[in-house]
């Protein structure tokens, strides 16, 4: 005999609250990323290490093994959407207030998530929470016009596009794991025919299966490791790099409007490297 | 001495990778200050590097026998340490010093990789 589940789902009532503190790491885009990635992987690793040691059970053993892969899968993709949502909130943060266009019209704004986020004291994340960062071509819009010199439409592409640019990988290997991701989430693993059907474009193959879950194999998860961290560190000193130029053509045009050392500094904590703002550098 | 344990220098950790394992994978779960720099899993002599740059002290957590042993001294005593048991892959459980206090602790470990990394074809590592 267990309680009625109408008890359970009282109890259910508890898992809001149950909270840690964020890690130090979650201040900085990057280090935040590198900690996501570093415990999705620590878990894989440890099970992977012990199942294997113990040795029994073999068929059970890989059957679970294939599931805990396309969890940590998940947890990888997630954390680097975060990345990215986080480096575009420090981009808005010290964007917001020194320009006077148009730029945020780049990024969905939900009222609620607005409001919500008010007394939080950051923008950035207000206005970069509610939307989804899991499409490149999206993604690199929205940087785009974020990153922009002022009075201009923007240059900039975070991601790029162009086949015989030597970083175009980056962008594709994205969308792949983007698409596979919304096939778990939504589908519960299941590869449909429209999933098919991109993914076959998206690795430049005439089809692709249809029909079947997706099932990780044993060196799949250290392929997407090692591309998100490095693609990560990548794209953070490309963001770092062109708000440094950015700032300093505001600056260059207003000196009074903000204190360049002050906000260097603040840059420089959250990319992890120094900034340079119109000559001056942090830290 | 920290309440009976034993204590290894980042220093020798680092001879130790650079000389005993430099081509073999390791990762470092849920360890808190090279991770953050450094890519994982990584080779021997990459962490090695790391370690060294880092310095300091570190808390072997894992001994069963916790009489006051001082400082591993050096390579040969941690070959002991670290000596493959019987699933052949190496482990520690280490923690950092802090004004003599173990932080949080954390696994050094032989990684899953070496296998997968044996599985991949030539070409992957050409530069």
């Amino acid at each position: 005999m267990i309680p009625p589940v109408k008890y359970f789902a009282g109890l259910l009532k508890n898992l809001p609250s149950r909270l840690v503190s964020l890690p130090a790491q979650a201040s900085s885009p990057l280090s935040h990323l590198r900690l996501g990635l570093d415990e999705a992987w620590g878990l894989h690793e440890y099970v992977r290490w012990n199942v294997e040691r113990k040795g029994r059970h073999k068929a059970v053993a890989e059957r679970n093994q294939h599931r805990l892969r396309t969890l940590v899968f998940i947890s990888m993709v997630e954390a680097f959407e975060r990345f990215i949502k986080e480096l575009a909130a420090v981009c808005v943060d010290a964007l917001a207030s020194r320009v006077v266009d148009d730029r945020l019209k780049a990024l969905s704004i939900d009222p609620r998530s607005l409001a919500a986020h008010f007394g939080a004291g950051s923008l950035g994340r207000a206005l970069t929470e509610g939307a989804t960062w899991l499409e490149v071509d999206q993604t690199n819009t929205r940087f785009k016009k974020l990153l922009a010199e002022p009075r201009e439409d923007g240059r900039f592409i975070l991601f790029p596009i162009g086949k015989r640019d030597p970083d175009v990988w980056r962008g594709e290997a994205l969308d792949l794991v983007f698409q596979l991701r919304h096939a778990v989430v939504h589908n519960a693993g299941v590869v449909t025919a429209f999933d098919a059907q991109k993914l076959a474009a998206l690795i430049g193959a005439a089809a692709a299966p249809a029909g079947g879950r997706l099932t990780l194999e044993r060196g799949d998860l250290w392929y997407l490791l090692s591309v998100l961290r490095d693609t990560g560190e990548w794209a953070n000193e490309r963001v770092a790099e062109e708000m440094q130029k950015v700032l300093t053509t505001i600056h260059k045009d207003a000196p009074a409007s903000f204190d360049a050392g002050v906000v260097a500094a603040d840059l420089a904590a959250k990319f992890g490297r120094s900034i340079t703002i119109d000559g001056v550098k942090k830290p | 001495m920290v309440g009976g344990s034993l204590i290894l220098s980042a220093d020798l950790l680092a001879q130790w990778l650079e000389k005993k394992a430099p081509k073999i994978w390791w990762f470092l779960d849920g360890e808190p200050e090279i991770s953050g720099a450094q890519a994982l899993p990584a080779q021997g002599e990459d962490l090695a590097a790391a370690f060294r740059r880092h310095g300091g002290r570190l808390a072997v957590m894992d001994e069963v026998d916790m009489t006051p042993r001082g400082e591993v001294a050096d390579l040969e005593a941690l070959d002991g340490l670290l000596e493959p048991d019987d699933d052949d892959e190496r482990a520690l459980e280490l923690a950092w010093l802090v004004n003599d206090k173990p932080g949080e602790p954390w696994l050094l470990v032989e990684s899953v990789v070496n296998e997968d990394a044996k599985a991949l074809p030539p070409e992957a590592w050409r530069t």
